[in-house]
């Protein structure tokens, strides 16, 4: 078993991939949990975009993790739709944007791309921790990646932790009141419901930290 | 329908082929745009939200309406792709304003395609629309765009073809939106078509007070009462908001959502019309019909919209559009 220190271009190409294939997976279930506090199609519409970025991955493969991540955003702005559409393809422009030019990028990296993304998101969507949404699995595992960063924690611990505490973060949703999104509308009511979009969130560290663990062995 | 996943393109090409003279279905760029571009470069309209709410926005394309439409999966704003494909078609050299109603999705993705459409040297602007008094003042932020958006399409439309500049446009538009309000119920849930079942349960003798459209829950569920009482619920925040009671003259719009039969429509209207002008307002015009809809919602959604002779005289102005067509 080799340690890997950094995330490459085909590590980055896998995780999207295998993070395509969960989504189209979980499309029903997805849709269901939207279906209790939105309008039931947050399964349907990730999963278009999943099979958008499937396709592109057919193409040449990207010179730097910045060309990488920048396609995959504006493929998934371009075909999902709605808030998660643009949400998730802002996290990617971020994810791009950090990684600029780079063909490899280590923890510190990652998490600074992370906590970008974070912030690009609660920027657009307006959204805080504790509104019922996909920050709420984002933003614990951002944070976890940061003290990863201080205990010079190794790649794969660093996300193995960060899916962790995106799948706590996840879990809390159930107990809390939407106050951003469609979810909202129902006030009260959506308490009891875990937020489908922090779902799907805690997958994309899920299959994360999979891909990293895939490359380790 | 054939198929879930074909439901929205084969919508489309329906309405194109049914009108023909006034519209075009450009399916590479998914939107449905003019049939004929402007004679006169003048200020571009665009809209677009999730389908599932016909004739919104696409029955609204055409001479004094939108210049384009972008349709978005069932109840999913559209992508900026698309938006940007309408901008362009809708841009003569006068700026574009986007007709947003207050959805995240489309305050996002029309937000992201502004910024990138002003990059490559189109003037934008935007108008948000949060007619939806539901919601209480101390949350203002999720009031929806009702049925205030078709009336800021027809308004904003005409002035933009009587030859008002961006700016001016705009300014309508927001007066529009700014005298306003709408207020829902529904006595059902709609069936979304890849969930094949209604998204919640709706109990025969109950109703929900204060819904929008996508398919959500009302604020309160209340047990079935009369047509009266209902007309009662419609107008009772509209009316506080816009101070309804001191002799203003109103432009009405009765939505239905989708499965409300005509007659009960009209009942509720004349109702209304009686409420109104028991506190001294008028409904000068009305709009009655199914203009904003949720799939196959059986509810209503109700707009006041308290007009000066300006708003009036661009109401009254020609449009030929899919599904407002008069004075042409």
């Amino acid at each position: 078993m080799s340690m890997v220190t950094e995330l490459t271009i085909p590590m980055a190409q896998n995780w999207l991939s295998e993070f395509c294939k969960a989504v189209i997976e979980l499309e029903d279930h997805l849709n269901e949990l939207d279906a209790a506090v939105g309008d039931g199609e947050h399964g349907s519409n990730l999963s278009n975009g999943a099979r958008a970025l499937q396709e592109s991955f057919k193409g040449p493969q990207s010179k730097s993790l910045g060309e990488f991540f920048e396609f995959a955003g504006m493929t998934i702005i371009n075909s999902v739709g709605g808030a998660s559409g643009a949400l998730y393809g802002t996290l990617l422009l971020r994810l791009s944007d950090v990684t600029a030019n780079k063909t490899t990028a280590n923890l510190n990296i990652m998490s600074q791309a992370f906590d970008s993304a974070l912030e690009g998101i609660m920027e657009l969507g307006r959204a805080k921790p504790g509104d019922k949404t996909l920050v709420d699995a984002l933003h614990p595992a951002v944070s976890s990646l940061i003290a990863s960063v201080q205990n010079s924690d190794d790649l794969l611990g660093a996300f193995t932790k960060a899916c962790h505490a995106a799948e706590l973060g996840c879990a809390k949703t159930a107990q809390m009141e939407a106050r951003k999104g469609r979810g909202s509308y129902q006030g009260e009511r959506s308490i009891g419901h875990v937020d489908p979009g922090a779902t799907s969130m805690t997958s994309l560290f899920k299959t994360l930290s999979n891909s990293i663990d895939f490359f380790s062995k | 329908m054939n198929a879930p996943e074909s439901v929205v393109t084969e919508y489309l090409r329906g309405l194109a082929a049914s009108h023909p003279e006034v519209i075009e279905f450009n399916s590479e760029a998914r939107i449905v745009q003019r049939k004929l571009l402007p004679t006169q470069p003048k200020v571009g309209l665009i809209s677009g939200g999730g389908s599932g709410c016909e004739p919104m926005h696409s029955g609204y394309v055409g001479f004094g309406g939108l210049d384009a439409a972008c349709p978005g999966e069932i109840f999913t704003s559209p992508v900026p792709s698309q938006i940007m494909a309408a901008t362009e078609r809708a841009d003569s050299g006068k700026g574009v304003l986007y007709i947003i109603k207050n959805f995240g999705g489309e305050v996002m993705n029309f937000g992201l395609s502004a910024e990138i459409m002003k990059r490559k040297g189109i003037e934008i602007s935007k108008v948000i629309v949060n007619d939806d008094c539901s919601f209480p003042i101390s949350h203002f932020d999720r009031r929806r765009g009702l049925g205030g958006t078709i009336l800021v399409e027809k308004i904003a439309g005409a002035a933009a073809q009587r030859g008002d500049n961006l700016a001016q446009v705009t300014s309508i538009a927001k007066r529009v939106v700014a005298n306003s309000r709408s207020f829902g119920v529904a006595f059902n849930s709609c069936t979304t078509p890849k969930l094949g079942h209604p998204n919640f349960e709706m109990p025969e003798d109950e109703f929900d007070i204060g819904v929008g459209i996508g398919g959500d829950r009302g604020h309160s569920r209340s047990k079935m009462v009369s047509a009266d009482k209902i007309a009662e619920i419609l107008i009772e925040q509209p009316a506080l908001e816009l101070d309804l009671a001191s002799g203003k003259k109103i432009i009405f719009l009765l939505s239905g959502l989708g499965s409300t039969p005509s007659i009960e429509l009209y009942t509720l209207s004349g109702l209304i019309h009686e409420k109104l002008e028991s506190i001294g307002t008028k409904a000068v015009r009305s709009l009655v019909g199914n203009f904003i809809t949720s799939l196959d919602s059986f509810g209503v959604i109700a707009t006041f919209l308290v007009a000066d002779e300006e708003l009036l005289e661009l109401y009254d102005a020609p449009i030929d559009s899919p599904a407002l067509r008069w004075g042409k």
